[in-house]
Order: structure tokens, then sequence, then C-alpha cells
């Protein structure tokens, strides 16, 4: 309080008078203490900036130069509004503010030998403007494969697995590929998940190695594009699942000819680098069910942007 | 990556000289490898356990081992190959001694002659049976597994409210590993859940400081947060490490450390400007900045103790912790952080136990930067490219200029922050560097200035150069 009161006294032009309110659980109808209450846009981030106590009121003195300003609040257990919640009433009368409380969905993952897959990317993913997106918290498995993805508002869901690829972490078996619960390729009406506010939704499963398709092709080095820089290797890395790739394969020396099996379903670039690192090919290649072949990846070509391969 | 390329080249340059002098019998050689994964505590076997072994950019081998802790595969053609072993609760083989650069190498190459095959599998695994150089190989491995200790914990905040999404580090004094300025070295990363919750697995046996780090969530009471050291310290001299023994499991729950500071509060004057007479929209941001301390290589990040927009021409900083801090002040025409730089202020502040009030700051329209280079002898003078820049919660600063024959340069548009300098020859030819910078009268080469620079103080600087055909 002082701090502020110093503000106040050394000021003669600013005067204070409190906001007040109460903050509720949107489900319950409990009050909620110990949320954050903050005065957003009167200063930068977090100048004034108080905590609801055990009955949920608060009580904020805010300098007149922050009316009209905007009020946010957060409190874990419930969702974060990243716009802020209210705006300050000019005339001092108490606030009502509802907090919505999270559904959080849980579970352990495993392979199908038994053991946890650890260190998979798991995602609830829901239909917005026509693209699959995230929701809640991105959440990596633990060493039991245990997996927590919370923060979710009410809605429906996918729950998307990607297990861990390249350096990552250790790859046990390639053909455990990005997967949907309760372990299909696709999200469809199947696998959707209603999930309401505050539901806590256990849902523990058995991820299933798929064999995927083989994308096979040439890489071409033309004369004078500094074969020596060139390391031959040939990435592949998805469109659609973040952090998620395949590879290297190694081009053959003479032929060019490389092979990179396991892979499934959707949009993937391949990419080949020179020495340190710096991109000198790609391509774009959509995967379906059959194999595809024929990928020709020339090194230092900027035709290598467009698309290539079967549907 | 490069390094571990290079070595695959090596070893598959081997093979081929292996295969070409051994005839063409031996290009269809296979080999079988069998083996016993047991515990490294207490030598019993691990049943269950999964092993895979297979050449770079090949298809790999699986196997599990069976009531004994055995393991085969058989048809494996010649090669280098890694193996990886793991069970639930160990590490795998490759993570036993050094979590940071995995091995694991098997190598079934005859090297030529009755010449054994060589096996090297982190010195966890050794190769025990060894073929004549006729018949298809056979080897036979031991893999020792060791369990691995789990950390678990909750990180709260007062009032018991679990800190979410906070990293918690888990530190340890390692010989040989770039430790920080406290002489530990970072060995894990884990984030806590919603709940405060956080698990740190995989840890060697050894001695663990557990750190709750005081950022976290974008809107939390941080700047009174502090990092706190498991149980409830400021640094690792007044913590308690957790001794884990191989396979333990400990609890380590952190309450976060607060403490609150002074505040340091004053008045801000804004100078008469075109801009404002123009009525353009002045935005003023106030930044309380102690640098890192000097001749730490790599330099920590700054202290940043606050930032803040003054209201009314009042400004406060709160939860200030003692140090010697460099208060900085930017107006800029505009609402954002990119509007022009108009006037700016910089004022040293000394913080101890008290409320600092009544500070001035004065806002002074920008200038510019002067100095002058001189040359080491036997280096021509040339025109340099001189660089300073600088980064902080008010943005990023960078001023460049060619400084003419005669070494003068005037640096502009610089903002407040602390500034490194650099000198470039115009040619790629020529290699200059920086060997003195002062201002006014104190050394700034290494730990850099501060803008804006007091009125008349100037850079003074001194390059040296590559003196071609001398000595070298």
């Amino acid at each position: 309080m002082k701090p502020l009161l110093l503000l106040i006294l050394g000021c003669a032009t600013l005067s204070a008078q409190p906001v007040e309110g109460c903050i509720f659980d949107s489900v319950t109808g409990a009050p909620v203490a110990g949320a954050y209450v903050a005065i957003h846009g009167a200063t930068f981030n977090d100048r004034i900036l108080r905590r609801s106590d055990t009955t949920g009121h608060f009580r904020i003195e805010v300098p007149d130069a922050a009316r009209g300003k905007l009020i946010a609040v957060s409190r874990p257990g419930y969702l974060i509004a990243h716009e802020p919640v209210a705006s300050l009433p000019a005339d001092g009368s108490p606030l009502r503010i509802e907090l919505t409380p999270e559904a959080v969905i849980s579970g352990t993952l495993e392979d199908e030998d038994g053991f946890a897959v650890e260190a998979a990317l798991v995602e609830a993913l829901h239909w917005e403007n026509g693209k699959l997106t995230r929701a809640g918290t991105a959440t990596r498995s633990n060493d039991l494969g245990g997996y927590r993805i919370a923060e979710l508002p009410a809605g429906r869901y996918y729950l998307r697995v990607a297990p861990p690829s390249g350096s990552l972490s250790p790859v046990w078996d390639r053909r455990y590929v990005p997967q949907f619960y309760p372990g299909l390729l696709e999200a469809n009406d199947d696998n959707v998940l209603g999930i309401e506010a505050d539901q806590q939704r256990t849902l523990s499963f058995r991820l299933r190695k798929y064999e995927g398709v083989t994308i096979s092709g040439q890489l071409i080095v033309p004369p004078g594009a500094g074969a020596a820089d060139v390391t031959r290797f040939v990435y592949a890395r998805s469109v659609d699942v973040p952090d998620f790739g395949a590879g290297p394969a190694l081009a053959d020396a003479k032929t060019g000819h490389f092979t990179i099996t396991h892979i499934p379903p959707g949009t993937w670039v391949l990419t080949s680098n020179a020495r340190g690192g710096r991109v000198v090919a790609r391509q774009t290649v959509q995967v379906g069910t059959a194999d595809v072949t024929g990928v020709v990846l020339t090194i230092g070509d900027p035709a290598n942007q467009g698309e290539a391969g079967q549907h | 990556m490069h390094r571990f390329s290079r070595f695959f080249a090596v070893l598959l340059l081997l093979l081929v000289f292996a295969v070409r002098t051994r005839g063409q019998d031996q290009a269809a050689a296979t080999a079988t490898l069998e083996g016993a994964i047991v515990n490294d505590i207490d030598g019993s076997p691990i049943p269950g356990a999964r092993v895979k072994t297979g050449r770079q950019f090949a298809e790999p081998f699986y196997a599990r081992t069976d009531d004994k802790g055995h393991f085969v595969f058989t048809g494996l053609s010649l090669g280098v190959y890694r193996l990886v072993a793991e069970a639930p609760g160990f590490l795998r083989n490759y993570e036993a001694r050094d979590q940071r650069s995995p091995r694991g190498l098997l190598y079934l190459v005859p090297s030529g002659g009755d010449a054994p095959v060589t096996a090297d599998i982190d010195g966890v695994g050794t190769l025990t049976k060894s073929p004549g150089a006729h018949e298809a190989l056979h080897a036979t491995l031991a893999i020792r597994l060791t369990p691995y200790a789990v950390i678990t914990g909750k990180v709260t905040e007062a009032h018991g409210v679990p800190r979410a999404h906070c990293e918690v580090a888990i530190r340890a004094r390692q010989a040989g590993s770039a430790a920080e300025a406290d002489g530990l070295t970072t060995v894990k990363r884990v984030f806590t859940d919603d709940c405060g919750e956080y698990r740190a697995a995989r840890l060697l046996p050894g001695a663990y400081y557990v750190v709750a780090d005081k950022h976290g969530q974008w809107m939390t009471t941080r700047r009174v947060l502090r990092t706190t050291y498991y149980p409830s310290a400021l640094d690792a001299a007044s913590a308690r490490p957790i001794q884990l023994a191989a396979g333990q499991q400990v609890r380590a729950d952190i309450r976060m450390l607060v403490e609150r500071g002074v505040s340091v509060s004053g008045t801000i004057a804004t100078p008469a400007s075109d801009a404002a007479a123009a009525g353009q929209t002045l935005s003023t941001h106030m930044l309380l900045y102690q640098p890192a301390p000097a001749g730490k290589m790599p330099r920590p990040p700054a202290t940043v103790a606050d930032f803040i927009e003054p209201i009314d021409g009042r400004f406060e900083f709160r939860n200030v912790m003692p140090g010697e801090y460099t208060l900085m002040a930017l107006m800029r025409a505009g609402d954002d952080s990119k509007g022009t730089p108009v006037s700016a202020a910089l004022q040293r502040v000394a913080v101890d136990e008290d409320d600092v009030d009544g500070l001035q700051v004065a806002l002074e329209p920008v200038r510019d930067v002067t100095g002058t280079v001189t040359f080491a002898p036997g280096c021509a003078a040339v025109p340099l490219r001189v660089t300073a820049h600088g980064s902080n919660s008010l943005g990023v600063s960078r001023g460049e200029t060619i400084a003419s024959a005669s070494g003068d340069f005037v640096l502009s548009g610089l903002t407040p922050s602390r500034h490194g300098l650099e000198v470039q020859a115009q040619s790629p030819d020529l290699a200059y560097w920086l060997t003195a910078a002062r201002l006014g009268d104190r050394d700034v080469h290494r730990d850099g200035f501060d803008y804006p620079v007091p009125a008349g103080e100037t850079l003074q600087l001194t390059v040296d150069c590559t003196k071609t055909g001398a000595g070298r």
C-alpha cells in the first residue's frame, strides 16, 4: 500500500477512488479466492495488481489517470482471459466478474510393447476456420507416458499424439506416427471428444504402429552447385504436426537416389542442406496411402519450391 | 552431428576396405549378436527389456529379453551398428555416463586377417566373445542398465496458490561442464503443470539443487517472486541439495520466496519539442536497469527492475531490490515502440533499504555521439565502419557509421541502452579490431557504454590490424 499512497500524496492533481468487486466461478457460483486482478493499460504489465481474498472480494485504489482502463483477472484452474474482462466503472460501483473453470484431459500413453511413450507432444485440437487448431496447453508426456492438457475451454476436441522424432529424444520405432485418440490417423466424427467446462477427463491409450508409405526420389547436384558442400542428407518434415519429421536419408553418391520410409499421410516438406545447415533444396510432397516415387530435389533450383508427388 | 557423420564416413570406408580385401565370400558374411541385459546395481537380469540395433539410414532390428534377460539378433550384415537398450525405470545404455552425447556404437567390422569383431557400447556393454575370421561372426554382449532417479514436487506461491507453467531447473556440480557463476550446471529443465506439479526423471545418482524460476505465466506477481532454491533459499549456498541414489524417487516441494524491495519514484520533465508543438502523440517509457556484472563471458542478461509508463509526469518503480541501477527514459513520437526517438534521459540511482522519492528526471533531445578512431602503429588509416548496438525493454538500439579518413565519426539514432562497440574494415581483405575504447575518462571497451552520454564526452577508439608479412 505504501508506494501507492506515496504516489497519491506526492501529486496533488491525482486522486484515488477504490474499485471493488467480487469474483465467482461461472459453473458453481462459488467465490474464487486468490485470483489476480490487474488494471490493464493503466501502465505497462502488472503495475496495479491485487489478489482476491477468501470471499472472492478485491479492492484496488486506482488513480484517476487509470479511470476507464480495463481490468483483467486470472487464477490457476480457470481459463485465462486473453482479453480484459471488464472496464473500470467510472462511478465506483462494484464489479461482478465470472471466471470459467478449465477442463482437463489427462492420461497415460503406451506403445504396443506396453512401454511408456515418453516425450510425445499431446495436443487437443479443434476445427477453427477450417483448420485443426490447438486449444489449451500443449504438453509432452513424461517418462511414465503421463500427459496433462489443461486450460481447455468447453468444446469438441480431437486428441493428437506425436511421438518424439529427430534429436529431441530417441525414436524407438518410426512406425508410431502421429495419431488421434484412440489410435486413428484421421480426425473425424468417430473420435471427437465432447468436453464440458470444469470436466476432468482421463484418456489413456495404446499407440498403434502404422507402416506409412515410402517416399523415394533423386537428389540432383547440378555441375557448379558446390558439390563439395552438399551433405546428401534428405530430411522430411511434417507440415501438419509441429516438430515432427523423418530421416535423414543419405542420397546415393552416384545416382542421387534416396528413400525415406514410414511416412504417414499429410503434407511433407523434403529438404537437403549444405554443410553448415543451409537448406539448398526443398520440395513439398502430398502423401496419401500410396508410395510416392520420383521426387526430384535439385540443389539450388528455385523451381524446387513447388509441389510434387502423388495425391 | 558433423563430428558424428565424419566419424561414420571413416568407419564406412573401413568397411568397404575390409570387404574388398577379404574377397567375395566375406562380402556376404552375416553376424549373430546376442547378449544379456542386467541391472547395474545388483546384477539381476532384466526380463522384458527391449533392444534395438541398426545401421545408420537402415531399418533397425528389434528384440525383447526373455525371463533370463537374454536377447538375440541373427542375420545382421557387416557394418557399424548403434545399439539401444531400454527398460522401464532404467536409463538407456548410452545415457548412463553422459546424457548429452548419445553413443552406443557397435562395430561388426572385420578389420582384416583374424582380428576380432570390436565393440564399444559406451563402456556399459562389453563384447566377450569373438569369432574366427572365416566363420559367420558371432558376438556376445553384456549390457548393464542403471535405474534412474526421479525428483517430483509442487511449486506454490503465497496462499498455497500453485505456480503453473513455471520452469524448474535441476542443477548439479559437474566436473568439466560449463558451469554458471555459482558453480552449478543445469542438467535438466522441466515445467510445472497447471497444478504446479513437476516431474524430473532420468537422473543419474548424485546431488541436485532444484530451482523454481521467478518467470512464468503472463500475469503474476512476478516483480515480487524470487527465483527460489529448494527448499526455500535465494541461492545455492544456502540451499539444500537433494542426494539421489540410483532408482530413488524424492519429493521436493518449493514455496516461492517473496521479497518486496522498496519504491523508487519521482517526476519526469518533458522539454518542449517540435513534435509536441506539431501536435504529435508522444509516449514515454522508463526502465530501471542493472547491467550484467562486468567481466562475465558470456554475459548473463541484464537485470531489469521494471518497465513503466509515467502518469501525469509522475513515475514510480516498485519492489526494487537494493543495488546500483541506471534509470533510462525514452520519449518517442507515436504510441508504440517503433516511433522515432524524440528525447531521452539516463541517470544513476543507488537503492538501499529505504524508499527513494523525489528523483527528478529531465528528458533532453536525443543527440549524436561523436568520437575518434586512432590506429595502432603500422596500420593504414582506412575508413572503418563503426557500429554500436544495444537492446533492452525499451527496444533495440543500433547506430552505424563510416569513420572519415581522419578517424572522426558520428553515431546517430541511438536509444537508451548499454551499447557494445564494433569496428570493421569495409574491405573484406583487411582485418581491424578494437583494442581500447574510452568514453570521457571511463574504459568502455569490455562492458560497453550507456546512451545517452553526458554532454561533451566523446568516444575514443583504438584499433589494431593484421599486419601482412610481419612475422605471420
